[in-house]
């Protein structure tokens, strides 16, 4: 399955590929809680975060599909803050305790597979921020063990059905 | 004299170690958590800035971020901005993409960046010995807020063997799972 979580306009979402792909689920993140750092989902109740709102099964979901694809605004060289939500609440994706993987510190893998990561970006981005994106999509696929893609939209029509 | 602001970007508000570094370099504190406008007066009156956050998933936590934007639309500009950034992993250097984060936002926002101090192994806040290292390098960032002057970044790794905090590490997550954990069926 390929999960595609966004933070679009429903209309405009509707207008590009992305809508018409086969075996997906969409997601728009919208009215999800920020993370609280409370540590439940990992020390608790494993798996399942504290917060009840739609984004309780977040690692899981991540855990179920073989394909995520994430578009987002550029704020900073940086998700948006829904987007960054997201993330924030499904690190029970993987497990708490540490690793040391190439010489830093990371978390053990929890699922088996490999999960294969697709970033889009678009609004106003400068150069700067565009080196800190792949810095930070870099980073994201050394910690959720993932392979990444990352892509800049400059001009939406390539996109568009 | 600068008039010096503090801001804390931790969902924990007064509880955790981006509080408590932060208490520890000025004593106005705000709550980019909990705040009203009053607050936005005061950050607007002030002449410097220090955040003081914690890292999630590589970057800033996401209600930080809000509040960020909510200062660019509030037009806070020409303060100076000094960054103190903790982790939970022990080496201080993966926090430099949260301080590009950083230097990002200062520059669309015209603020100045004047340096920034990331602290590796940022839960041990508290312990004897070990807090040394922190408190001598935000000592050096308070005098540098107070007199307006530049901030070398300074990435730091806990005064403790890499092994040792990786392994108290698990063994603390694995007392407090079975300490509060459900069966492992239970376990998504």
């Amino acid at each position: 399955m390929t999960l595609i979580i966004h933070d679009m306009n429903d209309e405009d979402f509707k207008k590009t590929t992305f809508s018409q792909m086969e075996n997906s689920k969409v997601i728009k993140i919208d009215n999800i809680k920020p993370c609280v750092g409370c540590f439940n989902c990992w020390l608790k109740t494993p798996g399942i975060c504290s917060l009840d709102d739609d984004y309780k099964l977040n690692g899981y979901l991540l855990g179920k599909c073989d394909r995520l694809i994430v578009i987002s605004k550029n704020y900073y060289g940086m998700f948006s803050p829904n987007i960054k939500n997201f993330f924030d609440r499904s690190i029970s994706y993987v497990k708490p305790y540490f690793k040391i993987i190439y010489g830093e510190m990371h978390h053990y893998k929890k699922y088996k597979k490999t999960l294969n990561i697709d970033y889009y970006f678009y609004g106003d981005i400068t150069n700067k921020e565009e080196k800190t994106l792949s810095k930070l999509v870099k980073a994201n696929s050394e910690n959720l063990h993932s392979n990444n893609r990352i892509a800049f939209i400059t001009n939406w029509e390539e996109y568009y059905v | 004299m600068s008039n010096i602001i503090g801001i804390s970007g931790s969902p924990r508000i007064n509880k955790g170690s981006s509080y408590n570094y932060l208490k520890r370099v000025t004593n106005k504190i705000i709550s980019s958590y909990i705040y009203n406008s009053k607050d936005l007066k005061l950050i607007k009156k002030s002449d410097t800035i220090i955040f003081s956050f914690p890292l999630f998933v590589d970057c800033l936590p996401s209600h930080f971020l809000k509040f960020l934007i909510e200062l660019d639309n509030n037009k806070i500009t020409n303060k100076n901005i000094y960054v103190i950034c903790n982790l939970g992993f022990y080496e201080g250097k993966q926090g430099n993409i949260a301080i590009e984060i950083m230097k990002n936002w200062c520059h669309r926002t015209n603020n100045n960046y004047m340096g920034a101090l990331v602290i590796g192994g940022g839960p041990l806040f508290n312990y004897p010995v070990i807090k040394l290292k922190p408190n001598h390098y935000l000592k050096k960032l308070s005098d540098c807020a107070i007199n307006s002057k530049l901030f070398n970044d300074k990435y730091i790794a806990p005064l403790l063997p890499r092994c040792i905090y990786y392994r108290c590490g698990n063994m603390s997550f694995k007392n407090d799972i079975k300490k509060n954990v459900v069966k492992k069926k239970t376990i998504i």
